[in-house]
């Protein structure tokens, strides 16, 4: 189910001078919610800006609270990062398809900047039985890879790569990424991040791994509804448009056209 | 509906010969063919559901970025996306059966003979209580908006429509005219049941880092807050010299905003862009309106009709 909510804002963690963690009570929100999907956010009563801003989840704790990561950009979400603690916040979630999990296969969870949410919600989601979790983490520089204390509790591996060298390997996540796929196989790739990341991610994918490998994205797209009834936020895929917002955010990288 | 009550207001309306049992309804393109809205709530509460825009084929819609947020605004291009007369006709149209509300359809040709070919097939369909001629989408290159500012060309498709059609039918124009009046006239000469005012503003932003137009489509059309204060003015200027039946919407995001209207002289009113913000808006606005009714003595949505013109 999708449910508009007025969640009590009842946490607010800077993460830095830009980046904040929110946490809401949204029980029917929370009790739903699944990795991969996302809260659509009015920042305001006042008409401007007008549309809702789509964020994705963080952490539920599947009971009474949802959490989302946000990075400020521009003025919806610089108006989000003004609320605080107590503030009732107008919340329609949880919305969009989550990731599929495959327990069966070792996760290469593949992240850049705040792309970070879903990926970090799916592996502490799903502890290790069997397989192996491994993140990829990647972005311009340290400033940018978010929540580094949370990460080694919730993958069973962590690897970053940053552009200027700062942190993990110098380079872009598509380099550590091209040496697990030749040296590993049964694995299962999720990532999410800017769309240039994601069509690397899909062609390296389609050029190295295991024929058969599983990989799934999470896109990232300005989306006016949130639901599916404005079609704004198509992407292209071999089906032909899709929504982000319905049919998405998650898409199977075989199905997604990159121009 | 509910004249046996005296404490509680009648919001029964007619648009021409269409009877609605209240006054909210939801514009075409904002609500899909109903679906995504009902996991919010049951559509049947609202007076009617103007579809998603059918067109002769499938179209696959406009390139993205598809869409860009001005100031209390939204500019759209989307390019009517839809799945085309044929599969509404033969199979999608039973997922709405279940819907209690008066459903319409809106149909966009590119020629007269593609509106008359949409408007017959249309009317195979039993739940089609109306129809809604859109003579005035801004995201469709050939025809479409042309129609919609020729008095002539819009009073011709309206009698051909009409000729053929099993129910009412609406037309919905296009603010971007310089004389609503003047083409309201015409299609209400033609035998149109009432005219939908008002269409979306043709618009477009400019994105100063790239130094280009920021929809693909160049421009599209504008709707939500920011232009209610000139559909308010176009169905005050269409109710006061031609009375005819009007279904009002522009920037509706209130039980206010939609007060506005209806004292102008629409005798409904359609919610469009704020289904997207809201997307409980319908319930929500038709609370609000039955909310303002008591403490106003108000005991029947006709008697707000048009009623901010009186002396």
């Amino acid at each position: 189910m999708k449910y508009r909510v007025f969640a009590k804002l009842v946490k607010v963690e800077p993460v830095d001078h830009e980046t904040y963690v929110h946490t809401y009570e949204a029980p029917q929100i929370a009790q739903d919610a699944l990795p991969g999907q996302f809260l659509h956010i009015r920042v305001t009563h006042l008409s401007t800006p007008l549309l809702r801003r789509p964020i994705s989840i963080l952490w539920s704790d599947s009971h009474s609270l949802v959490k989302v990561l946000f990075k400020v950009v521009r003025t919806g979400t610089a108006l989000l990062a003004e609320k605080r603690e107590g503030e009732l916040v107008d919340l329609l979630g949880p919305l969009g398809t989550p990731f599929p999990y495959d327990f069966n296969r070792d996760s290469i969870m593949v992240a850049g900047g705040y792309g970070i949410a879903p990926v970090y919600y799916l592996s502490r989601l799903n502890p290790s039985n069997n397989n192996k979790r491994v993140l990829i983490y990647g972005a311009r520089d340290a400033s940018q890879l978010y929540l580094r204390n949370d990460l080694k509790a919730a993958f069973d591996e962590v690897n970053y790569a940053t552009q200027d060298g700062s942190v993990g390997r110098r380079g872009l996540v598509t380099d550590p990424l091209r040496d697990l796929l030749m040296s590993r196989g049964n694995l299962a790739i999720y990532a999410c991040g800017p769309t240039p990341m994601l069509a690397a991610v899909k062609q390296l994918v389609a050029e190295v791994a295991e024929p058969g490998t599983p990989c799934w994205l999470s896109m990232e797209n300005q989306m006016g509804c949130g639901f599916g009834a404005c079609q704004g936020c198509v992407v292209k895929t071999v089906d032909g448009y899709a929504t982000t917002c319905k049919q998405g955010p998650v898409f199977d990288a075989r199905t997604v056209v990159f121009s | 509906m509910t004249g046996d009550n005296p404490d509680v207001p009648d919001l029964s309306t007619t648009v021409g010969s269409l009877k609605l049992k209240n006054p909210v309804t939801v514009a075409s393109g904002t609500f899909g063919y109903g679906q995504e809205f009902q996991e919010f709530y049951d559509p049947s509460i609202l007076g009617a559901v103007f579809l998603k825009g059918l067109t002769t084929r499938p179209r696959t819609g406009n390139e993205t970025p598809r869409l860009v947020e001005t100031p209390s605004g939204l500019i759209n291009s989307i390019g009517l996306q839809n799945i085309g007369i044929d599969e509404f006709v033969q199979s999608k149209w039973r997922e709405l059966e279940k819907i209690d509300s008066a459903i319409c359809a809106n149909l966009s040709g590119d020629t007269i003979d593609e509106f008359v070919e949409l408007a017959s097939k249309a009317c195979t369909v039993p739940i089609i209580r109306a129809l809604e001629v859109n003579i005035s989408c801004p995201n469709i290159k050939a025809g479409g908006v042309e129609f919609g500012r020729s008095p002539a060309a819009a009073r011709e498709i309206t009698r051909r429509v009409v000729e053929i059609s099993k129910v009412p039918v609406l037309v919905k124009l296009t603010p971007n005219v310089t004389d609503v009046v003047e083409i309201a006239a015409a299609v209400m000469e033609a035998g149109a049941a009432g005219v939908t005012l008002v269409n979306t503003f043709l618009a477009m932003a400019i994105d100063i880092e790239r130094r280009k137009p920021v929809l693909t489509n160049i421009m599209g059309g504008l709707s939500g807050p920011c232009i209610k204060p000139i559909a308010v003015r176009m169905v005050w200027q269409v109710y006061k010299a031609l009375k005819c039946p009007i279904l009002g919407m522009g920037g509706i995001m209130t039980g206010a905003d939609a007060l506005e209207f209806i004292l102008a002289g629409a005798s409904a009113i359609s919610i469009g862009t704020a289904n997207f913000v809201n997307p409980t808006a319908g319930p929500d606005i038709l609370a609000e309106i039955s909310e303002y009714c008591e403490p106003h003595g108000v005991k029947s949505i006709a008697e707000l009709v048009g009623a901010a013109h009186a002396a």
